[in-house]
């Protein structure tokens, strides 16, 4: 009967699936007038490798928890874990929107070396200070993770309405929860088990965006370790290691980093940082011993309210993308 | 927003996540639509029972009550009934009783005036008393004297001296006469069975 209500009535409900590498997560949050995230539902199941196809009992289990929660016929949003996307940035002459596609499309398909047919490209359009010229974020992913998603998703009776990166969508949720993103020089970052997302903002305008792989859950105590199958991963030395420079590899990098996007102005000074290990204090510490910039954690694990807290601050992809449909909601709900 | 949302869902997978909704919205409104079907026709199958019921149970009612011309044919019979057995009461208990006739009649009789006979008959149409008084009178003056009497008085009508003949009664001339009038009754049947009232009295 939930089933039915969900098809027939207008949602009223936020729902995200987050395909994260350590979890699979679903989050079904409600935002009251007063702008407070009310949680309804949210579960963690084991990581589903989306290479291939969910296996049965996953997916069994998946289903049972998405009927249990009666989110079934729902309409969903679904985010994957970055290190699945291929990110560049990339400059090309201004043009029309139409061109523009055709040639980021090219652009992306020369710089990823993929196969036209088997990538699904996106771009989205950059300040750019030179004269005549655009600046782009190019984004690939294989179509297979994309069908593997979507089938999962289907297959547990949610609805799927867009596919997004991880770390864009933890940015989104960051921007609706937090002050702050739209004055001065800042950058972001979203930590992920196997990448780190760094995005530097200027302005409330995107200026850079770099992806650190490395086995940042390693890192991360509270997190489970899993083997390091990456190729081109930082070192991370001694991953054993409990003491705040463990995390010197990644603010070194990221340091490099802001050099690079910062070219031609200061660096930021502050670091705003979402993911598992945000709610590390050697790591924050670390940015700011490293990267002389004061670091904050946006502490997603607290964006929401709800019956139990929130174990951890991995639920920021989740949350921002399910905040997506706040808008949609209250248009609904106005209507 | 700092970064427009870059959706990687394609648009295959958008069109077949559409129509899985639109299958699952029709099938649901087809399943409304049969359970809404079957729930109104068991409803007027029902109803149709019932009626039939109820029609079988009217028509076993109407054969076997007995026929409304029936009835009325028996309250005719009986109606006719009463009507004779008030006619036959007003034949026996006369609104005015003959007595008062009798006596009315007699007070009305002159110093020399007698009668020898009286005969009261009571007719239907008109509804009165017929009366056929005979008598001696001394003189036809006594005789007129009579007449009058009866005539004026209110509840005697078609007062007439029928006959005068001379006659003689010990051994003296007298005049024999016959005197018929009429007693209205003036009954009003007011229902047959009740109680008649009688507009016109004798004092």
């Amino acid at each position: 009967m939930r089933h039915f209500q969900n098809i027939l009535t207008k949602q009223t409900t936020a729902i995200a699936v987050d395909f994260a590498d350590d979890a699979l997560r679903c989050i079904a949050i409600e935002q009251a007038a007063d702008g407070t995230w009310t949680r309804r539902v949210a579960f963690e199941l084991p990581a589903a490798p989306l290479d291939r196809s969910m296996d049965d009992s996953a997916l069994r289990e998946f289903s049972a928890k998405v009927s249990e929660a009666g989110l079934n016929g729902c309409k969903c949003r679904v985010t994957i874990a970055s290190n699945l996307f291929r990110m560049d940035m990339a400059q090309l002459p201004t043009m029309n929107e139409q061109e523009l596609a055709a040639s980021a499309r090219f652009e992306a398909i020369d710089r990823f070396n993929v196969n036209a047919a088997d990538v699904m490209i996106q771009h989205a359009s950059l300040p750019c200070k030179t004269a005549g010229r655009c600046a782009l974020l190019l984004m690939a992913v294989p179509l297979l993770i994309i069908r593997n998603a979507t089938q999962a998703v289907m297959a547990a009776g949610l609805s799927p309405c867009s596919i997004e990166n991880a770390a864009c969508a933890a940015l989104h949720g960051a921007e609706l929860r937090h002050d702050g993103f739209n004055t001065g020089l800042i950058a972001f970052m979203h930590i992920e088990p196997k990448q780190a997302v760094l995005l530097v903002m200027k302005d409330g305008q995107l200026q850079s965006v770099r992806a650190m792989q490395g086995d940042w859950a390693v890192a991360a105590p509270s997190t489970e370790v899993d083997t390091n199958t990456i190729d081109n991963s930082l070192a991370l030395e001694p991953v054993a290691s409990q003491d705040a420079w463990r995390w010197s590899s990644l603010a070194e990098e990221t340091l490099r980093c802001m050099r690079q996007a910062c070219v031609e102005s200061n660096l930021p000074t502050r670091m705003l940082v979402t993911g598992a290990p945000s709610s590390d204090h050697e790591l924050l510490e670390t940015f700011k011993g490293v990267c002389g910039l004061e670091s904050v954690s946006l502490n997603s694990a607290g964006w929401s309210t709800g019956a139990e807290r929130l174990t951890s601050d991995t639920w920021a992809a989740a949350l921002g993308a399910a905040s997506l449909d706040f808008k949609n909601i209250s248009s609904a709900r106005a209507a | 927003m700092i970064l427009p949302v870059m959706d990687f869902l394609p648009n295959e997978s958008r069109r077949a996540v559409n129509a899985v909704r639109a299958k699952r919205r029709i099938a649901l409104l087809g399943i409304l639509l049969l359970v809404f079907s079957v729930g109104v026709s068991a409803h007027s199958w029902n109803s149709a029972r019932l009626a039939d019921s109820e029609r079988a149970v009217g028509a076993m009612l109407v054969a076997n009550a007995p026929g409304v011309d029936e009835i009325l044919d028996g309250l005719a019979k009986e109606q006719s009934t009463l009507s004779r057995a008030l006619r036959v009461t007003d034949g026996l208990m006369p609104a005015i009783s003959a007595s008062s006739v009798v006596a009315t009649i007699t007070n009305m009789l002159p110093e020399h005036v007698t009668l020898t006979g009286m005969r009261l008959e009571t007719a239907d149409a008109p509804k009165q008393m017929v009366v056929v008084l005979n008598g001696m009178a001394a003189t036809n003056k006594d005789l007129v004297e009579f007449e009058q009497k009866l005539a004026g008085a209110s509840v005697f009508r078609g007062v007439t001296i029928s006959e005068n003949k001379a006659g003689e009664f010990m051994g003296k001339r007298v005049e024999d006469f016959t005197v018929s009038l009429q007693v209205p009754l003036c009954v009003q049947v007011c229902k047959p069975g009740t109680m008649r009232v009688a507009k016109a009295g004798v004092n």
